[in-house]
């Protein structure tokens, strides 16, 4: 029974609990027990609130006993990245510099969990400050593939797709930056959405690149993503780049799961050199299965989009140079040196040094160069006047096509250590999904097969206007029903990295 | 221009002034040959940019990040194959501008929550070390 709960979706978690065929309490153990037996091999976790977890299942068993009806999400349990704040769990970013720090207030995305009745299971790995590729990048070492131990799970919210991929938890909450939920989604062969910036609160995620920065959801199903789009979605008066907009009606387009007559692009730019020819051919399969499902595919140029990943070097590290700073070691966090004899800037520069890691000082020093007078117009002016490009190469795609396809990664996952020394080989793993990201549009990654060189799998990036996220939902869930069909289980069923 | 004092000690303007000619080398996303690329960035000039980020590297960490830097601004410097004439800069998507709230009191933390996670702490403050020059 045991084993049973943590392979249930969280839709037949959610029923289960409903009908009170079984306990939040059980089915919690039941994930606890799970990351128990597995994490010491896959370092999903950087810290499991066990206790917590358990007094919140037992008030949802309470408040089922006593005859309410709590939401869609009670009892079902979440992992959340390591960048939301937590009151009563540390939250470390995966940096020495936070190591031990407690934080004062919940994220508006952590209370709404908490108020949907979420069990909220613990905090996961990522890359340091959520800035890299492969979660190699945590100071707390990097958390493994569920698929095979030896690779990594992408990043940077690589912690939560390998606790959702590993049954740990039937879902987790991570970011995209430039492709942090959907990029290790995609190596993990689950599902990861970037919902349309400003459509999920980042109010109390601890700010990386602030125009980029966009919570979301995995889910191992495609509505399982949907049912925690929608929990942690809408208007936050405490972001102020928050859309006061309805929620686009995720849940309702996972379960339409049709693209008949849909207009489907498949971007011309995002394919050819440099992509792992198993990864080109599976998306093609998936393509021609979309058209047979009734949509009508064409080929769409987005001319600037070979500019995107330029241009988020320069903007992304800038906006983290200045967001960055706050580490100080004043109020909070990590102070070396105090020994009296030094001022506040040696000191800072000394925790600093300490604190951060490698990725973090380049990215910092990246920006700092960047936005340097003499150096401001060259690099982040021109970075943010192909953001306005590659926002009209997406505006004039969305007048000819519903949503844009693409590969969601060039290649499948790669073992660890590979690209931990080469900068410029890491970036590339983000080629696909950082558009979407500068565009602040809406994108899922879906798993349409594995590579027949590597036997990893493959996603589907499907990519939508901003506050349109239900369309891609739409797509997602028609190619994952057909996909399903055809392999007579879900894809996650063969990650063997584990075991059986 | 004099250099921008931005009063808290950053002098913005004391790197030297942008190179009209980029330097040569691999423009493609990585460049073809990354391991040849050519520096476009010092050691000296890290150095400095990490002064500023206040960031203390060690000779080592510096040998090794100079050129790393060098090949990622050679090839970030692809952004400005892009002509640019007249397009308005993006700095984020939403559009959205001057957004406030209504002007109502609501609970914030008290000193001993904002206190908590100090480092140290004198007199119900953040204590820290000298900020001034003085012995």
């Amino acid at each position: 029974m045991t084993t049973e709960l943590t392979r249930m979706t969280a839709a037949e978690l959610s029923a289960a609990l409903a009908s009170r065929d079984v306990s939040a309490t059980e089915v919690t153990r039941a994930h606890l027990d799970r990351i128990a037996a597995v994490d010491d091999r896959v370092h999903a976790f950087l810290h499991v609130a066990a206790d917590s977890a358990l007094a919140q299942a037992g008030d949802i068993d309470a408040r089922r006993q006593a005859g309410e009806r709590p939401g869609p999400l009670a009892g079902v349990p979440v992992a959340v990245k390591d960048v939301f704040t937590t009151v009563g769990m540390p939250t470390t970013c995966g940096s020495r510099i936070l190591e031990g720090w407690h934080p004062p207030y919940d994220a508006t995305i952590t209370r709404r969990l908490r108020q949907a009745g979420a069990v909220i299971l613990g905090k996961t790995n990522m890359d340091e400050f959520a800035m890299g590729s492969s979660t190699e990048n945590s100071a707390f070492g990097p958390s493994h593939n569920p698929w095979d131990l030896d690779r990594v799970p992408g990043g940077s919210s690589g912690g939560s797709a390998a606790a959702v991929a590993a049954f740990e938890a039937p879902l987790a909450i991570g970011t995209d930056t430039g492709g942090s939920i959907r990029q290790p989604a995609a190596v993990c062969g689950i599902v990861g959405t970037k919902p349309t910036y400003g459509g999920s609160s980042r109010y109390g995620v601890v700010a990386f690149a602030s125009s980029l920065d966009t919570p979301g959801p995995f889910g191992r199903t495609v509505l399982d993503a949907a049912l925690l789009h929608e929990a942690i979605s809408g208007h936050d008066p405490c972001d102020s780049t928050s859309i006061d907009a309805p929620v686009p009606p995720v849940v309702a387009a996972a379960r339409q799961a049709d693209v008949a007559g849909m207009r489907i692009g498949v971007v011309t730019e995002l394919s050819g050199e440099g992509y792992q020819p198993g990864v080109l051919s599976r998306f093609a399969e998936a393509v021609e299965l979309l058209e047979s499902l009734g949509a009508k595919v064409t080929e769409v140029s987005c001319p600037h989009f070979k500019y995107a990943l330029p241009a988020y070097y320069l903007i992304a590290p800038s906006e983290c140079s200045s967001n960055l700073a706050r580490f100080d070691a004043m109020r909070y966090g990590l102070r070396v040196g105090d020994d009296g004899t030094r001022d506040a800037e040696e000191v800072m520069a000394l925790t600093r040094e300490r604190g951060f890691g490698a990725e973090v000082k380049r990215r910092i020093i990246l920006g700092t160069y960047a936005l340097s007078s003499g150096y401001y117009d060259a690099y982040y002016g021109k970075a943010q006047q192909v953001r306005t490009l590659i926002i009209r190469d997406f505006d004039a795609a969305f007048g000819q096509v519903d949503v844009l396809v693409s590969p969601t990664t060039p290649t499948t996952a790669f073992p660890i250590g590979e690209r931990v020394d080469d900068p410029m080989a890491m970036y590339l793993a983000d080629l696909c999904t950082i558009p979407s990201d500068l565009a602040g549009n809406a994108a899922i990654s879906v798993p349409c097969a594995l590579a027949p060189e590597d036997g990893l799998p493959v996603g589907l990036h499907v990519m939508a206007p901003a506050l349109a996220d239900d369309r891609m939902y739409r797509v997602a869930a028609a190619a994952e029903a057909a996909f399903t069909a055809r392999w007579g289980q879900p894809l996650i069923a063969q990650a063997k990295g584990l075991g059986s | 221009m004099p250099p921008k004092d931005y009063g808290n000690g950053l002098i913005a303007d004391s790197l030297p002034p942008h190179r009209s000619a980029f330097p040569p080398g691999p423009t493609a996303f990585p460049p073809a040959h990354p391991k040849m690329a050519c520096m476009s960035i010092t050691r000296d000039e890290v150095a400095h940019l990490a002064r500023l980020a206040r960031i203390a590297l060690s000779d080592a960490e510096l040998d090794h990040l100079a050129p790393q830097l060098g090949q990622i601004i050679a090839a970030v410097a692809q952004v400005q194959e892009v002509a640019a004439e007249g397009i308005p800069p993006t700095s984020h998507a939403t559009g959205l501008t001057n957004v406030y709230r209504d002007d109502v009191p609501i609970p914030c933390l008290g000193p001993d929550a904002a206190l908590d996670q100090a480092p140290a702490v004198e007199e119900q403050r953040f204590k820290v070390p000298r900020i001034l020059g003085e012995g």
